[in-house]
């Protein structure tokens, strides 16, 4: 378990609305009752909450840019915590391109999918690891080296702020609240998660091996005490679009991140009229207009 | 201003048809260091040593700077990639040093000999980033007391590269540089070690990783080329 001042990432998820109906969604929406947009002053107050907070604040979904206050929003952020802090998950869905100028304004780092390629895969999440690993010490062994809470973001969401992104979704698909939004509630570190690691992740796949499904798939695996759960208010569910997982490990094979290739990401940019420069930090930065030549295709043209 | 120019060749060895999925990468970067040092780039592509293993190939330097004239040659394996902002090294030597961008310990993959024990500085020559002078050219001078079978006899790779693509055959120019370095007490410098001197330590300028097969290469070659922000 990493501190959350360890990770890149802290998001705040301000819709769970999409215009996608990926499979494995990592957000679940398509198995929520209701579709969330934040209020202002529930963003306002995560926004505040994460002065200080010395990494990255992101906003993301569901798609953000569907929440009819981005604008609003992005103004809100980059005046409070600086562009040189702010990230925005996004696909760029169409009808919004007018929003292209805010988001080279607003965040210094942009994260695009568009989940339009088979080759990224989704971690079935709602295949949870108690119904694998049934030894409890064993499985919380399995939880405490999670990939995705060693890899991705601790999150806000209306019901709160959670340790984990995936956790912030059991919490909306349990009704459960997580830590008050509080200024400095980003200090936590691992003795400070137990309540929600023990509330949420035995419903989790995250920290097992399992064979992961092309985000184009429409159906989603879901294990049978899962399934139990959430069959009676999962419009997914009751759309039948699910599979009742069989409970096998894998070896993972899928790639997670097929999305990080640069030239798929520019595609995307360029229908808002943006392109990408990739950051000393690794990362993928928004300008507005047509991408310059990169320096290798100058260095070809020379020589 | 009059001034004498230093002839510079920066060579390298892609012999006919060796890989241009990788040297389609490498080359134009090489061609812009070379552009830097004020440097002739030259590709070695043609076989002059068939009964050896290809990459002794590299000893035509010998040879071949000789008949150029050259104050300095530098050599860098075809499938290393230098970053744009690889600074122009040889101004931070005088001409009677050679030397690598870094260097191993000897003990650990050759058989000694009366040359390794008479030197004494176990230097285990990493020659794919190489430079020496007109006064130092006894680096790349060929072998001729020891056949091919009796070097690779002589080189015993690590686990790592055993394992990988780096088998005895492909270390004997590492074998024979040290060799030369042992067998001349040429003065060695390191490159690394000069880089923290001059204040520009561990900058990820040059990328060289020899024991991936080569489409594992290009991926993470490609990789780099992102993370430099050239692509």
């Amino acid at each position: 378990m990493r501190s959350l001042v360890d990770m890149d990432t802290i998001q705040i998820e301000i819709t769970n609305a999409c215009h996608r109906k990926c499979a494995n969604c990592t957000r679940m929406g398509q198995h929520m009752p209701s579709t969330y947009f934040m209020s202002f002053d529930e963003f306002k107050k995560a926004v505040d909450s994460m002065k200080g907070y010395p990494k990255m604040t992101g906003m993301m979904g569901g798609e953000p840019l569907l929440h009819p206050q981005f604008p609003e929003f992005c103004e809100y952020m980059r005046e409070t915590l600086g562009r040189d802090h702010l990230g925005l998950w996004t696909a760029l869905p169409v009808g919004y391109e007018d929003y292209a100028p805010i988001i080279c304004k607003t965040f210094k780092y942009v994260f695009l999918n568009d989940h339009t390629r088979p080759d990224i895969y989704h971690h079935p999440f709602l295949v949870g690891i108690q119904e694998i690993i049934h030894n409890t010490d064993e499985m919380f062994y399995h939880i405490n080296n999670c990939f995705f809470q060693h890899s991705w973001s601790a999150s806000i969401n209306p019901n709160g702020a959670f340790f984990c992104e995936i956790a912030a979704v059991f919490a909306l698909l349990f009704n459960v609240k997580g830590w008050d939004v509080e200024p400095g509630w980003w200090w936590r570190t691992p003795k400070d998660f137990k309540e929600q690691i023990e509330r949420f992740c035995p419903f989790c796949g995250g920290a097992v091996p399992l064979k992961r499904r092309s985000s184009l798939d429409s159906v989603d695996d879901i294990s049978p005490v899962n399934y139990n759960m959430l069959k009676g208010t999962s419009p997914k569910i009751k759309s039948g679009l699910f599979v009742i997982h069989d409970l096998t490990i894998s070896d993972c094979l899928e790639p997670l991140a097929a999305y990080k290739d640069l030239a798929y990401r520019d595609r995307i940019a360029a229908r808002y009229g943006m392109y990408l420069t990739i950051t000393p930090d690794g990362f993928w930065e928004p300008h507005l207009g047509e991408k310059p030549t990169p320096m290798f295709e100058k260095l070809k043209s020379w020589y | 201003m009059w001034e004498k120019p230093l002839k510079v060749t920066l060579f390298t060895l892609a012999t006919e048809g060796w890989h241009p999925e990788i040297t389609e990468l490498t080359f134009p970067l090489l061609k812009h260091f070379a552009k830097k040092l004020n440097a002739e780039f030259y590709v070695i592509k043609d076989r002059k040593f068939p009964d050896w293993p290809p990459t002794y190939e590299k000893f035509q330097i010998y040879q071949l700077a000789q008949e150029m004239g050259n104050d300095w040659n530098v050599y860098i394996d075809a499938d290393a990639l230098v970053h744009p902002e690889m600074p122009n090294f040889l101004p931070w030597y005088t001409k009677d040093v050679c030397g690598h961008n870094g260097h191993d310990p000897l003990p650990i993959r050759y058989r000694y000999d009366r040359f390794f024990y008479r030197d004494g500085r176990h230097i285990s020559s990493c020659n794919w980033f190489t430079f020496a002078s007109d006064w130092c050219i006894e680096l790349w001078e060929p072998c001729t007391d020891l056949t091919p079978q009796e070097v690779i006899d002589r080189c015993m790779p690590t686990v790592e590269e055993e394992q990988t693509v780096c088998h005895a055959e492909h270390l004997i120019d590492d074998y024979l540089c040290s060799r030369n370095i042992a067998k001349y007490g040429l003065k060695f410098k390191n490159l690394i070690t000069t880089m923290q001197e001059q204040g520009m330590g561990n900058m990820g300028f040059l990328w060289h990783v020899y024991t991936l097969k080569p489409e594992e290469k290009r991926a993470k070659m490609e990789e780099v080329l992102r993370h430099w922000r050239l692509v």
